[in-house]
Parts: structure tokens; C-alpha cells; sequence
């Protein structure tokens, strides 16, 4: 198994360095505004402060999602290891497919948890740069986030080995967001409220999210626990029926 | 492991695909040889491969390996068992010595001092990606981790196309020490027919999915012959006799089965030796009878 893991975290490495590259680049950009909204240009225009300062907290977000997709995605991905070759010497040696599966899935937890805790570690430090608190919630937020993407790479993965295709689950979800989205966003876009030139879509979508937060926080748990039984049981059958 | 006689046997074994069967073939590797694994390209030795390592299930027939049957003792038997394929099955971000690791994980009898003494012999670079290794070093990279662990019976799919002949030569040395141990075996699959003249015991002729012959390599180069006569002469030839016949400019070459029978029989005409590559030719055109 040690072996197994060792070979999904080499192969992680250069998505981690890049996520790594662009987590830095975007810290500098969000330190320069800061800097700039304290005792440069910016200090000057009220207006600009004042927008800025209202949707701050949601840049920090960005680099987030950064490390947890770069972390997860490629080392972890069954599909390289089908079309390397990999998952077909595997089945010319001892292993089992449970063994496979349970590597794979730890290395993905591994890698997603120091994710995570980078993610926290980043908002810290642009919290104390920025000289804005960061609130309980923030961590939660992120938690979320860990559990959706993890969830998401779990089902990717298995869908990439039933399916022996690459991105099924991305289009089943978008296609799934997208018509939940068009039949959710329809009514509202239309209503009188929405034609008003100061009505703001992201902050009512904030509002949505808000109303249903104690939700999103269950699902979220309901997915990685779902996601972790369904992907092993389903992968490794997989795995098992599956011819070379 | 069970005390065994042949290191493969294969018995009545049929797989369906559309298009193309694997028809109720049956043949032994013995234990200690090489056998010759001849046919070419599409004749149904990557899928006689595949069916002996479980990479694809069989409608029909059994399987041994090491004296186990392969579907009820597979990872007993798969221990013991070194697959090498025509591509790299390794990520090529990877090096020689992750791989190393790696397959100490995978392999219980892992020993990282014969990999290490093969990539030196090899002249393979620990370090350097796959990415940068020519068709050859991969090859010969495949084949040291085949030969670190340990295996008892080696199945070769077309290891050695596609490479030139000094590199070719090389691996066939490798066999030959790995065969001192009689207790080693290797099916070797291959097109290239002067490889096996060099290294085989047995060979193993398939075309369409069947099997044409199977034996010891001397005996099936001794037993063939090709009678070299004008074209109206060769229609005195018995047909029963006969494999197929070329038709060249200078006269017809007819390929026979049994070279003692046909010495006596037609003792008027010119019969000489032949190899591997002329018994395959003609046992490929055999349906034609006659060919150009």
C-alpha cells in the first residue's frame, strides 16, 4: 500500500507546484490591492475601498479552491493510470483491487487534507496581511469546500474507470446545475426586482446560499461518506470486470 | 506451488470477439524451456496472452499455470508470473529508482539489488523520467523489473519488435541465464522468427485463431522441408503432403510436412532445409495452396 501512495504522490507533483505558483501569484495581486487600498492609489477613491472591501473575503476563497483542485486532480486520476498502462500491469501482478482502490482513495483524503490545511494557512496570513479578522465561519466555509471537492473527485474517478472516459460526472453536474440553475434563475432574473438597475445577483445568490447554509453543511458530509462507500464498492467491481 | 511437469498448459481454450475466435486451442510450455510463441500480426497470441493472465475471461476451456488453474489460484499464480508488454506500462514522469520502491510494494519478493544490478548491466540511468528513455530502454527496464522478483515463468507479448539487433541479442542472453534455472520458463511471443531460432526449444504456430503446430523446434524445423522443382513437376506431389506451394519465375517450391516420407517418396527431386520464417509463410498460405 506504502508503495501504491507513493507512486499517486509523485505523481501529484507537478500540480502542486503549480497550484502552489498560482496560490503565490494570486497572494501578491490580493497583497498589492491591499497595500494599495491602505497607502496607494486606491486610498484615495472611496468608492473603490468600499467595494473592494465589502467582497474581500471572498477572494480568499480563490486560492482555496486552487490548492484543493490542483492537490487532488492529477495524481489520484484512474484514467492516467488506464491509459499508461498502469491499472493493466496491476492485473498481471498479485495485487488486489481492493488494494488498488484504498491506495488510490487514501492518497486522494492525503493529498486533499494538506489541502486544506493550506488553504487555512494561506487565509491566516492574507487575514493578518489585510488586517481583516477571520471568523469561525471562514474555516467552516472552507471545510465545505474540502468535502465538496473531495466528494466530486471520488465520483470522477470512478465514473473515469466505469465509464472509460474522462469527464462524465463534470458534464452530468454541469448539465444538472445548468438546468437546476435555468429553473431556479428564470422566475427571479424576470421578476420587476431583477430589471431594477441596483438589484445585485451575487449578493442575492449569497442570500440563497445563507437560507439553505445548515443544509449545504450536511450535504456536503452526506456526499464525502456516500461518495468514499459508493466509489470503493463501485471501483473495485469495477476493476474486477474490467478486461485489457 | 504444486510440484508440475508443464509450466503453461492451455486446453481446448475458445474465446469469442466479433470477428475474430480463438478457436478450442490447446498447447504445453514444459517446465525449463522456452517455447516459441509464432503467428502474425492479428493471429490471436496478444489474446492467448491476455486469457493466461486473466486480463480477459475465456468462454471455454482450462488453464494452468506453475500446475495451478489460473482462475481459481490467480494471485498464488501471479506472484509467480512476469508479464512484459510491447509498451511501458510505468507513468513516465517516473524514474528507476521511484519505480524501485514502488514495486517492492507490489511485489513481495521484491529484491532491489538484482533491479539495480540489471539497470547497471543495462546501462539504465536511476534517475532519468521514462519520458526520455528510447524504445529500447524501456524494453530492457521491463524486463529488469520481470526478472526482480523472483518469477518462475516469464510471458513475453511481442517484447522484442521493434528493437534493433544488438539490443535484441541482448535480451536474448538475458533469457538464456534466466533459463540455467530449470525451474524458469518463458512463452516468448513473437513475429520475428529468428529470434526464436536463436533462443526457443518449443514453438507454437497460431493463424486465425487456431493452433497449426506445436512441438519441439528442432523437430518441427527437422520434420519441414521445401522441395524445390519446376511447376509441372510439383502437381506429381501427393497433396496430402504438401503445406502450400510457391510459384516463383524459376519454378514452384512446395512446402512438406514430413521430410523423411518425402526424401524416400521423391527421391528424384531437390529437397532442402528450412526455418521458422519459410514454415510460418507457408503455413499462413496454406489455404491458397498456391501462391505468389
Amino acid at each position: 500500500m506504502k508503495g501504491l501512495i507513493y507512486k499517486e504522490m509523485l505523481l501529484s507533483r507537478r500540480n502542486i507546484g503549480l497550484s502552489l505558483i498560482y496560490s503565490l501569484l494570486f497572494s501578491s495581486v490580493f497583497i498589492l490591492v491591499r497595500l494599495s487600498m491602505i497607502c496607494g492609489n486606491l486610498a484615495y477613491d472611496e468608492e473603490a475601498v468600499l467595494s473592494l472591501t465589502k467582497n474581500m473575503y471572498l477572494f480568499r476563497y480563490f486560492p482555496c479552491i486552487v490548492f484543493m483542485l490542483g492537490f487532488a486532480n492529477s495524481g489520484c486520476n484512474v484514467y492516467a493510470d488506464i491509459s499508461s498502462g498502469w491499472l493493466r500491469f496491476c492485473k498481471t501482478t498479485a495485487i488486489k483491487e481492493n488494494t488498488i482502490i484504498i491506495s488510490k482513495m487514501l492518497s486522494l483524503f492525503i493529498l486533499s487534507f494538506c489541502a486544506m490545511l493550506l488553504s487555512l494557512l494561506h487565509s491566516l496570513i492574507l487575514s493578518a496581511v489585510g488586517g481583516d479578522r477571520i471568523s469561525f465561519r471562514h474555516f467552516i466555509i472552507i471545510l465545505v469546500l474540502f468535502n465538496y471537492i473531495l466528494g466530486f473527485f471520488l465520483l470522477s474517478n470512478t465514473s473515469d474507470l466505469v465509464f472509460k472516459k474522462k469527464g462524465i460526472v463534470q458534464l452530468v453536474l454541469m448539465a444538472v446545475a445548468g438546468a437546476a440553475g435555468a429553473v431556479r434563475a428564470m422566475p427571479i432574473l424576470e421578476s420587476e426586482e431583477a430589471v431594477s438597475e441596483d438589484f445585485d445577483l451575487f449578493g442575492y445568490i449569497l442570500q440563497q446560499i445563507e437560507s439553505k447554509w445548515d443544509f449545504i453543511i450536511i450535504g456536503s458530509f452526506i456526499l464525502i461518506i456516500m461518495g468514499a462507500l459508493v466509489s470503493y464498492f463501485v471501483s473495485v467491481e469495477a476493476l474486477k470486470r474490467r478486461e485489457y | 506451488m504444486s510440484e508440475y511437469k508443464n509450466a503453461i498448459e492451455i486446453s481446448g481454450v475458445t474465446k469469442k470477439y466479433d470477428g475474430f475466435t480463438l478457436d478450442n486451442i490447446s498447447f504445453n510450455v514444459p517446465k525449463g524451456s522456452i517455447m516459441g510463441f509464432i503467428g502474425q500480426n492479428g493471429a490471436g497470441k496478444t489474446t492467448t496472452i491476455k486469457l493466461l493472465l486473466n486480463l480477459i475471461r475465456k468462454d471455454s476451456g482450462t488453464i494452468k499455470m506453475l500446475g495451478l488453474d489460473n482462475s481459481e489460484h490467480e494471485n498464488e499464480i501471479k506472484a509467480q508470473v512476469s508479464a512484459v508488454f510491447d509498451e511501458l506500462p510505468f507513468h513516465e514522469v517516473l524514474n528507476a529508482k521511484q519505480l524501485s520502491i514502488i514495486l517492492s510494494d507490489i511485489f513481495e519478493c521484491w529484491d532491489r539489488d538484482t533491479f539495480n544490478s540489471y539497470l547497471d548491466r543495462f546501462e539504465l540511468p536511476r534517475k532519468k523520467s521514462f519520458k526520455d528513455f528510447s524504445k529500447g530502454m524501456k524494453m530492457k527496464l521491463q524486463i529488469a523489473a520481470a526478472l526482480s522478483h523472483g518469477a518462475k515463468l516469464l510471458i513475453m507479448d511481442e517484447a522484442t519488435t521493434g528493437l534493433d539487433p544488438v539490443v535484441r541479442n541482448e535480451i536474448l542472453d538475458i533469457f538464456m541465464e534466466y533459463l540455467q534455472d530449470e525451474n524458469n520458463s518463458i512463452l516468448l511471443s513473437s513475429h520475428i522468427t529468428t529470434d526464436l531460432e536463436k533462443v526457443a526449444d518449443m514453438v507454437t504456430f497460431i493463424d486465425k485463431g487456431k493452433i497449426l503446430l506445436t512441438g519441439s523446434k528442432d523437430e518441427t524445423v527437422e520434420n519441414h522441408a521445401v522441395i524445390k522443382c519446376k511447376k509441372d513437376d510439383y502437381k506429381g506431389i501427393d497433396s496430402e503432403d504438401i503445406v502450400s506451394v510457391r510459384l516463383t519465375d524459376f519454378g514452384a517450391e512446395v512446402m512438406v510436412s514430413d521430410k523423411k516420407k518425402c526424401e524416400k517418396k521423391y527421391s528424384g527431386l531437390v529437397i532442402d532445409n528450412t526455418t521458422l520464417e519459410e514454415i510460418m509463410l507457408f503455413y499462413v498460405r496454406r489455404e491458397k495452396k498456391e501462391w505468389k
